[in-house]
């Protein structure tokens, strides 16, 4: 039973009494004090009053793809043919007209009339953590507090399509990836280290069968009861929640979703048999299955030096991974309704310096969306001839995630406050891009 | 008194015989010398002393009492998981648990301080701190690894060690220059490097000012590219041709692609290090917007706070460009005017306003769960620390202690703070944390897999290598790649080819026999999974197995893998690759990516509680050859063997209550029920929470 | 000892009186002049503003008007009057409309801000209010709340996110307009709430055990969306028989990977406002199919991995609103995807995947390495 679960089931009565318990651990006040109306106001205040007033989705779900380091736009989603700051990338024609890609991207190109491509993207952040964290919360990173990512708000407005399944799973990526931030630590995201070996564990060992397994749990909910007697704190409380999270995940008929060896191998292929590829082959499974959120992450684009040779080798995986990813999710109907988001912390610079490097250029970039209702084949915003400035349709991001949110029917301006009192919003002050969706 | 020295000494000699090899050989990550050698116990004692009064009065002032002494088994426990990272064998704890002298804790902390643990448990801090990786974008990180193994192990002072990866020039992979680790882990990015260097040694967050002026403190861009300047000129040779390389390009120009880029990508691996001795000059950004300069000037090197520093700069001919590029093909190299070692003079100096207290505090939060200042690296000019006379003593004490970060924890360990209770539930929301007690914790990434492993082995610090063991090959390597001339590496490069086509043919090979045939198959499979799936959940494991013999019969491969012993090695953490690989228990638990500072976690997730759930519990404990299953099958009796259970996991005697439940369900349910203790005590949150 | 009591009362009574009209003398108009904008402005913005500013368009085209039709963000809506009666009679608060709205009991259900946007303002800042009408009620320059760059709004609390000044972003990005030459796309799920009554919360909590999951389509509609929430075991045909009470609601509805089968679609043909219908992977055939065909606002019907074939793709011709159908996995032909095509030239039907052809060999591209 999530804090969701029970929200949403108990009765008012039943509520007040459960976030009475609740709220001291919530709000870190220690478990000998009393828990005065105030303080259960408080608590009651940060949930949302159920059933939240949703906005009208047009995605169920999103697969959030995100290339670490600032992949370089000019060689990719935005090229200039022609102009110095172009370097010796060559622009390819697209199935959409009017639309151009670097030459890394042949067969995305193939898919250009599913694809929008914002090109427009700017931000004043140039360095990756601040840059990543931005572009992930909406907020500045601040050693003060920790913001949920946008995935975590997802979680906490609209809730899970499948309750058997974790709403939110990471594939890739660090620890150092904000996730549930200051909201309580079920909203945190299942971490996936690698695609190809999927969720480990989730079946019993053998010579334990599911009474035993039974007998052991309540055993050790007798010890843990004691522990936490003594032992009030929240970090304690979380464990708890992964307990009966993982517990029920072992239970559920759809764990099949984590394993993509159960996929052909023309599948595989078609995907690219890379990390990157096997990401998004498992993001697609587990969106099929009914969880709303899943990121793949992939890194290495920081390409200071070598940067043409460098992204020879880095963008085969995602030409294929995502454009077997939208075409895979179009024929079984799902592209409609899953948002697929390219993004990348920012650009790289227009003007390539002596190691055939490009830098850090948070001025102008780009990032791409395609399915959950958002209209392809277009471009939106775009930049001057050299690709230097953006010259229409600015998108900072926030706007870029307001329109994510946007998109999955997330209400912009609720306000959750912090447990130090701080109010905050899914997209911060962002407006989103209302014209792509068709 | 001869009686308690006498004890002591026997105690000490037990526990050194439990913490060391019986055999002569000294383990290789054993410390230099013995701390009692450096500074007798007396000493420590006293500065401990002055540290609670501080403590009290601080807490004083608060109107807060300090909270009761804890428990024997309590602080057994504590200390081992904080002095070297792991809890104690079921030897450790009996004899401890068993020993009745007044001095037992100081002894017991100065002979964990004493042992290989405590380089191994360091060796992870330092790790996570200054992002220790194996391979660094494809090249070997190992030689910066052993550096920070070997420093620790000597116990060299902490500003010798800061000084030694400012300055540290030359080939990466030659043995003996593994202090350039620290600026190759940002390679061909200075300005990163001294933004982290900043942020670690400082506590200064500059990386803001990289851009802009900070919008938040008082740093200006300018200001940022003043402190850039030390590394002004600084050299990342990948792609320099020593010597012995002379003529490597033109005969490289002749061959295939293939031949080409293998052998550059040999030369880049084995070439990395660094040049240049500092120039004392930047340049500003071309789009520098601020009215103070023009975006482009050079700028000279100036500190941010502290004293100044006096460079000599050479004398400027007039109208020759001085463009610091990372390239320096094109150009000669600019002149290195030492100014990385005067950064270093300034940076560790006694002087440095920030240098002592940012170790100190940073020392205080590893034993303690917090610092007295927080964050830990963002100190700005109204930053107040918790306990503000507290903080005063510990800059003064790692000052008097002239950097010796071992002497410092000492002197922490031996506090009456290190032995009190920790606090009943978090601090209220918008408060600091004040040490009335030490904080509850969980056990690190680090710390759970060397207790896990402590599980297997009685004996696992015996099991630590040597500090150099993973960088030895790579030392090889670089010694045969400084004798080789350019036929050598091409040859090198091309012998490579038909090994590496074998190898992606056997992979092939291998990924075809694993997967499914085709969608034929998938779909006949499709309703045979679904049964499995529910009678997986009924529990019906007669009917999950027949139903996957039937699949693997069509040649269809199953859902759930079981673990397949990606742990690898069964070594300590800080000997193995740095981080783990993604799907390790390590990594499931939260140690960091390495990728920035400060990325470890101790946050609950689900992966990381199926695998004590199903995974390693039962495989490696439970089932395989493990120390604790030996233990529990030489117990006399149903008694001994759940007292065994209690004090090899959870360090303590289990309650009367306890002993009686466990014993009956041993009597209805037989012995696997003791297989179900050890389950249930490894899972349970007093073993994770560190109290 | 009483009498030394009393009069050291009365003593303080009397100069309590004098202090009481001290200060009441202070409060003489004229004295302190209350500045509008410094003053009383941030008051109304903070606690008025949320249901009482002029209407808007919010950024899913929802207009949002402003309660009561009392404006409190302009100097012409809060010189207003509503019914008859003046928000603000100068020089004199007790006639006020504003003043006496805000100064009620607090437990008056009339009385503003209401109680379930929070507590009565405190007594000073009614105070405050009261005296500024008494003074004449005078606005200075301030004429209204500026849409961009406020400045005098001061925004408490809350992160900047690092754009320091701008102000508020508008609220909408530009609307697309459409093309010249094709009708204005009216939303079908706009004009098919017209009319329907929502369902009482009862009749949709019937399903909080079951499961289905039963939600509206957002933006308080009546109209329905029914999913599994991961329970796809339990939904057989029997199942979706317990939907029947909401057949007239549903207009979104996920079978996918269920058991349902053609007996289903018998109950599913009973849903007239039904837009989209996701049965991929479920037991579904060509006759389920057919009984669909009385769905006429069918737009999306998902069939990718049923056993349906050229018999289902002919009765969906029907289907003149059907604007994507999915047949991938099916046993559909091609030939009879064309003839779809030419009774329904709308219809975007999906029959195979175009997956990219398998990654090139290059060193170093990505792929796998060995212990990577």
């Amino acid at each position: 039973m999530t804090l969701h679960d029970l929200i949403n089931n108990t009765d008012i009565q039943g509520r007040r009494s459960f976030l009475t318990r609740m709220a001291g651990s919530m709000l870190g006040v220690g478990a000998a004090a009393t828990f005065g109306p105030e303080v259960v106001a408080r608590a009651l205040a940060q949930e949302p009053a159920p059933p939240l007033v949703l906005g009208r989705a047009t995605a169920k779900n999103v697969i959030y793809l995100f290339l670490q380091g600032g992949m370089s736009h000019l060689d990719t989603l935005d090229p200039k043919p022609g102009k110095e700051t172009q370097g010796p990338v060559q622009a390819l024609r697209t199935r959409a007209d009017g639309v151009l890609l670097g030459q890394y991207f042949p067969k995305l190109a193939e898919q250009m009339d599913k694809v929008c491509i914002v090109s427009s993207m700017s931000s004043k952040q140039g360095a990756h953590p601040q840059a990543q964290y931005l572009m992930r919360t909406s907020y500045e990173l601040r050693g003060t507090i920790q913001h949920p990512s946008l995935g975590a708000w997802c979680q906490r407005l609209a809730g899970r399509n499948n309750k058997m399944l974790p709403g939110h799973v990471m594939i890739g990526g660090g620890a150092e990836m904000p996730s549930a931030g200051f909201f309580p630590p079920e909203f945190q995201a299942l971490p996936i280290g690698s695609a190809e070996d999927g969720l480990q564990n989730a079946a019993l060992p053998r010579g334990v069968d599911n009474e035993r397994f039974e007998r052991r749990l309540a055993r050790l909910r007798q010890l843990d009861t004691a522990f936490a007697e003594k032992h009030g704190q929240r970090s304690v409380q979380a464990y708890d929640k992964a307990y009966a999270e993982a517990v029920r995940l072992m239970r559920s008929s759809d764990l099949v979703a984590f394993d993509i060896d159960l996929e052909p191998k023309t599948m595989h292929q078609a995907y690219g048999e890379t990390p990157f590829g096997a990401g998004c082959l498992l993001a697609r499974r587990l969106v099929e299955h009914g969880v709303r959120y899943v990121e793949v992450m992939s890194d290495g684009w920081d390409t200071h030096a070598d940067n043409f040779d460098r992204l020879g080798d880095l963008t085969p995986s995602v030409d294929h991974g995502l454009t077997a990813l939208i075409a895979d999710l179009d024929a079984r109907g799902l592209l409609r309704e899953t948002l697929v988001v390219l993004a990348t912390e920012f650009g790289r610079t227009p003007d390539i310096d002596g190691d055939q490097g490009r830098n850090h250029y948070p001025k102008a970039f780009s990032c791409l969306l395609a399915g959950g209702g958002v209209r392809g084949g277009q471009r939106y915003g775009s930049t001057d001839a050299e690709g230097r400035e953006v010259a229409t349709d600015p998108v900072s991001i926030q706007d870029f995630n307001a329109t994510i949110a946007h998109a999955v029917g997330l209400p912009l301006d609720y306000v959750v406050t912090s447990p130090s009192g701080r109010p905050f919003k899914v997209a911060d002050k962002g407006s989103p891009i209302t014209s792509i969706f068709s | 008194m001869v009686r308690n020295v006498l004890a002591s000494v026997l105690l000490g000699c037990f526990l050194l015989a439990g913490l060391t090899a019986q055999t002569a050989t000294v383990n290789p990550q054993h410390p230099a010398r013995p701390v009692e050698s450096v500074r007798p116990l007396k000493s420590v004692k006293e500065d401990a002393a002055r540290l609670d009064t501080l403590l009290d009065r601080g807490l004083q002032r608060r109107s807060q009492t300090a909270l009761p002494i804890t428990d024997d088994a309590t602080f057994l426990r504590r200390a081992y998981l904080t002095i070297i990272g792991r809890i104690p064998t079921l030897a450790e704890t009996e004899s401890f648990l068993a020993d009745q002298n007044s001095d037992k804790r100081d002894v017991l902390c100065d002979l964990l301080l004493d042992s290989p643990g405590h380089t191994s448990h360091a060796s992870n801090f330092w790790f996570d701190q200054l992002r220790v990786k194996s391979r660094v974008q494809d090249v070997s990180g190992e030689p910066f690894a052993h550096y920070v193994r070997s420093s620790i192990q000597q116990d060299k002072p902490y500003d010798q060690f800061v000084r030694e990866m400012l300055v540290a020039t030359g080939a990466g992979h030659q043995q003996g220059n593994g202090a350039t680790g620290m600026l190759l882990r940002d390679k061909n990015m200075p300005h990163d490097a001294m933004a982290n260097a900043l942020r670690l040694f400082l506590g200064t967050r500059l990386e803001c000012a990289q851009c802009h002026n900070h919008p938040f403190d008082i740093w200006t861009q300018k200001q940022f590219f003043e402190m850039a300047a030390f590394f002004g000129g600084l050299r990342y040779r990948d792609d320099d041709l020593l010597p012995n390389l002379v003529g490597l390009r033109t005969e490289l120009a002749g061959l295939d692609e293939r031949t080409r880029q293998r052998a550059l990508q040999l030369l880049r691996r084995n070439n990395q290090g660094l040049e240049g001795s500092g120039s004392g000059v930047e340049r500003l950004p071309r789009d520098y917007k601020y009215e103070d300069l023009k975006p482009g000037t050079a700028v000279l090197a100036n500190t941010i706070f502290g004293a100044d520093v006096k460079l000599k700069y050479p004398e400027q001919k007039k109208g020759e460009p001085q463009r610091p590029r990372r390239d320096q093909r094109a150009q000669p190299a600019i002149a290195g005017i030492d100014s990385r070692a005067a950064l270093a003079d300034w940076m560790t100096s006694k002087k440095n306003p920030q240098f002592a207290k940012v170790i100190s505090n940073r020392m205080w939060a590893r034993t303690f769960g917090a610092g007295v200042v927080e964050p830990l690296d963002e100190w700005k000019k109204d930053t107040e620390p918790v306990h503000p006379e507290l903080m005063v003593q510990l800059e003064k004490l790692m000052l008097d202690l002239d950097f010796d970060l071992r002497q410092f924890e000492r002197v922490l360990v031996h506090t009456k703070l290190f032995q009190r209770e920790t606090p009943a539930g978090d601090c209220a929301a918008d408060t600091v944390f004040t040490f009335q007690g030490p904080m509850l914790r969980r056990m690190t990434a680090e710390q759970t897999w060397d207790s896990l492993l402590t599980l297997v082995f009685a004996d696992i610090d015996e099991r630590l290598r040597p500090p150099d063991a993973r960088a030895k090959p790579v030392y090889e390597s670089f010694a045969e790649f400084a004798k080789s001339d350019a036929k050598d590496l091409i040859a090198m490069a091309q012998n490579d080819q038909p090994m590496r086509a074998q190898q992606q043919q056997r992979q092939r090979e291998e990924m075809r026999q694993q997967m499914a045939a085709d969608t034929e198959l998938q779909k006949k499979a499709q309703p045979l999974l679904r049964e499995m799936n529910q009678a997986r959940r009924n529990g019906d494991q007669k009917q999950v197995a027949a139903i996957a013999e039937e699949l693997q019969r069509m040649g269809v491969p199953l859902g759930q893998r079981a673990s397949r012993g990606r742990e690898g090695d069964l070594l300590r953490a800080s000997d193995l690759q740095q981080p783990a690989p993604p799907n390790h228990l390590l990594r499931q638990f939260g140690q960091s990516s390495r990728e920035t500072m400060d990325s470890a976690s101790t946050a609950a997730t689900v992966p990381q509680v199926m695998t004590l759930l199903n995974g390693f519990l039962d495989q490696r404990v439970l089932e395989g050859q493990s120390a604790l299953r030996a233990s529990l099958e030489t117990a006399e009796n149903g008694e001994r063997r759940v007292r065994v259970a209690f004090l090899t996991t959870l360090n303590r005697e289990p309650t009367t209550a306890e002993t009686q439940e466990w014993r009956r369900a041993i009597a209805i349910d037989g012995d696997g029920v003791v297989k179900d203790l050890v389950w249930v005590l490894c899972n349970s949150n007093e073993f994770r929470f560190v109290r | 000892m009483h009498n030394r009591l009393r009069s050291v009362l009365v003593l303080a009574g009397i100069l309590l009186g004098l202090a009481a009209t001290s200060t009441a003398q202070d409060k003489k108009p004229g004295t302190d002049p209350i500045d509008f904008q410094k003053q009383v402005w941030p008051i109304i913005e903070k606690t008025c503003l949320k249901c009482h500013s002029t209407a808007t368009t919010g950024p899913d085209g929802k207009v949002k008007k402003p309660k009561g039709g009392v404006v409190l963000d302009s100097k012409q809506g809060i010189t207003a009057s509503k019914k008859g009666k003046a928000l603000i009679v100068a020089k004199k608060p007790a006639d006020s409309l504003i003043y006496q709205a805000i100064s009620l009991p607090a437990d008056d259900e009339d009385r503003m801000p209401p109680a379930k946007e929070g507590d009565p303002l405190p007594k000073e800042k009614q105070e405050l209010i009261s005296k500024w009408i008494e003074q004449g009620a005078n606005f200075g320059s301030w004429t209204g709340k500026a849409k961009e760059g406020t400045d005098g709004g001061a925004e408490k609390g809350g992160d900047k996110g690092g754009e320091k000044g701008k102000g508020d972003k508008p609220e909408e990005k530009p609307n697309d307009k459409p093309k010249p030459g094709e009708k204005p796309k009216v939303d079908p799920l706009v004009r098919l709430r017209q009319g329907v009554k929502p369902l009482a919360p009862a009749a949709l909590a019937a399903f909080n055990d079951g499961p289905f999951q039963v939600q509206s389509v957002g933006e308080d509609s009546p109209l329905l969306a029914v999913s599994c929430a991961g329970r796809t075991d339990e939904v057989t045909d029997a199942a979706v028989n317990t939907l029947l009470p909401l057949a007239e609601h549903i207009t979104k509805l996920d079978l996918g990977r269920t058991g349902v089968g053609d007996a289903a679609c018998a109950v599913i043909a009973k849903m007239p406002r039904l837009t989209t219908l996701d049965l991929r992977q479920s037991q579904v055939g060509d006759h389920g199919v057919a009984a669909l065909a009385a769905c006429h606002e069918l737009r999306s019907l998902n069939l990718f991995g049923t056993k349906t074939g050229d018999y289902a793709a002919a009765t969906l011709s029907s289907l003149k609103n059907l604007e994507e159908l999915y047949v991938w996995q099916t046993d559909v032909s091609a030939a009879a995807v064309v003839r779809l095509r030419e009774a329904v030239p709308s219809v975007r039907v999906v029959l195979a995947a175009e997956l990219p052809e398998p990654m090139a060999e290059t060193p170093g591209n990505g792929r796998r390495r060995p212990g990577k």
